[in-house]
């Protein structure tokens, strides 16, 4: 680069840098104290369906538990017990927060998208499963009502609309890291 | 939060000037800005001193700044679009040429690939070769080049908008 040029730089940068407007913390704060409160809410959620799993089986088994009662709640507590333990091995290598270099970042940020994406395959696997376990029973004590019938199919609907969205979002991010990955690249 | 706010002190504006290179409408801008600092928050917990904190705190901003570029936009909008940048800086009118002068810098910088602003954000700040390379995880060698590229990528995209600024 010529002496005249790398001046011209120079100025550019020094008139560049020259914008030095500090920056206001107060709405990052806002938005750390919103994400804390939804943490909190979540992390409420999901111990107050525990709560809620761990009172409906008190007050079923409270006077004695008849067969299919017993089959139900076990059918329960299973399900939810193997939902637990894949969320904790699928969330495995994905706590680090994205990486400080560009190709961590894209690493772990491609390594929480293949996540999100087994956790939608698992959730079908375990509907599908649930579905089928529940029906047997329900079938088998004879108890296969309309009600039944409209329950199961609301919870299979919520979660099939929640597993579609979950998959076009995914692949959406896949997609824009395989363009990141290809401008890195681009040397 | 009070290392963060003293870094945040030092290399604030520095932050606003790379999220005003990457986004050029104003509310995008603050959005991404802070995207950044929420980012760059979470990510000193994890600082070691491996490198200097300008060069983190700039490769976390840059890691944060892509990704939100890339985000789908609302409506369609395609990934880079050329936005009118509003100057933030009102100043005193010995300052106006250059404010002008950044205001067109930003305009063209928001017109480059994204490789090139990389580089370009990153040695407008300061920064040695050796230190954008280490922001950006490529090679001295391969920062060098893309800096030649993007300098002269620039040059071209300055003197455009200047000559449909006179037609």
């Amino acid at each position: 680069m010529s002496t005249t040029a790398s001046n011209e730089w120079d100025d550019l940068g020094a008139a560049w840098r020259a914008a030095d407007e500090p920056v206001d913390l107060g709405p990052l704060r806002r938005l750390v104290a919103t994400q804390r409160r939804r943490l909190v809410a979540v992390v409420a959620g999901e111990a107050a369906l525990v709560l809620a799993f761990a009172a409906l089986s008190w007050l079923v088994a409270r006077d004695g538990v008849a067969t299919w009662e017993a089959v139900w709640l076990a059918t329960l507590w299973s399900f939810t017990a193997v939902a637990v333990a894949f969320a904790a091995w699928n969330r495995r290598g994905t706590w680090a927060g994205l990486g400080e270099s560009v190709e961590d970042h894209l690493r772990v940020a491609r390594l929480r998208a293949r996540r999100a994406l087994a956790a939608v395959s698992f959730a079908i696997g375990l509907l599908v499963a649930e579905v089928v376990a529940v029906a047997a029973e329900l079938a088998w004590y004879d108890r296969f009502g309309a009600t039944e019938i409209a329950l199961l199919a609301a919870v299979a609907g919520a979660v099939a609309a929640w597993c579609g969205w979950t998959r076009r979002r995914v692949r959406r991010e896949l997609a824009l890291l395989d363009e990141l990955e290809a401008l890195q690249r681009q040397d | 939060m009070t290392d963060f706010e003293e870094i945040v002190a030092v290399h604030g504006p520095a932050l606003r000037r790379l999220a005003a290179a990457w986004e050029g409408d104003a509310a995008a801008r603050e959005d991404l800005l802070q995207e950044i600092l929420l980012a760059l928050w979470r990510a000193l917990q994890r600082f070691r001193g491996d490198c200097s904190v300008r060069t983190f705190v700039l490769r976390v901003a840059h890691n944060r700044a892509i990704t939100h570029r890339f985000r789908p936009r609302r409506g369609g909008e395609p990934l880079d679009r050329v936005a009118e940048v509003a100057d933030g800086r009102p100043g005193p009118e010995a300052d106006a040429v250059a404010a002008q002068r950044v205001a067109r810098l930003q305009r063209a910088l928001n017109a480059l690939p994204v490789p090139a602003r990389q580089v370009l954000t990153l040695s407008l700040e300061g920064l040695s070769g050796a230190e954008i390379a280490e922001v950006l995880g490529v090679s001295e060698n391969a920062a060098a080049v893309r800096l030649t590229r993007a300098r002269r990528a620039l040059r071209e995209q300055m003197e455009r908008e200047e000559m449909e600024r006179s037609s």
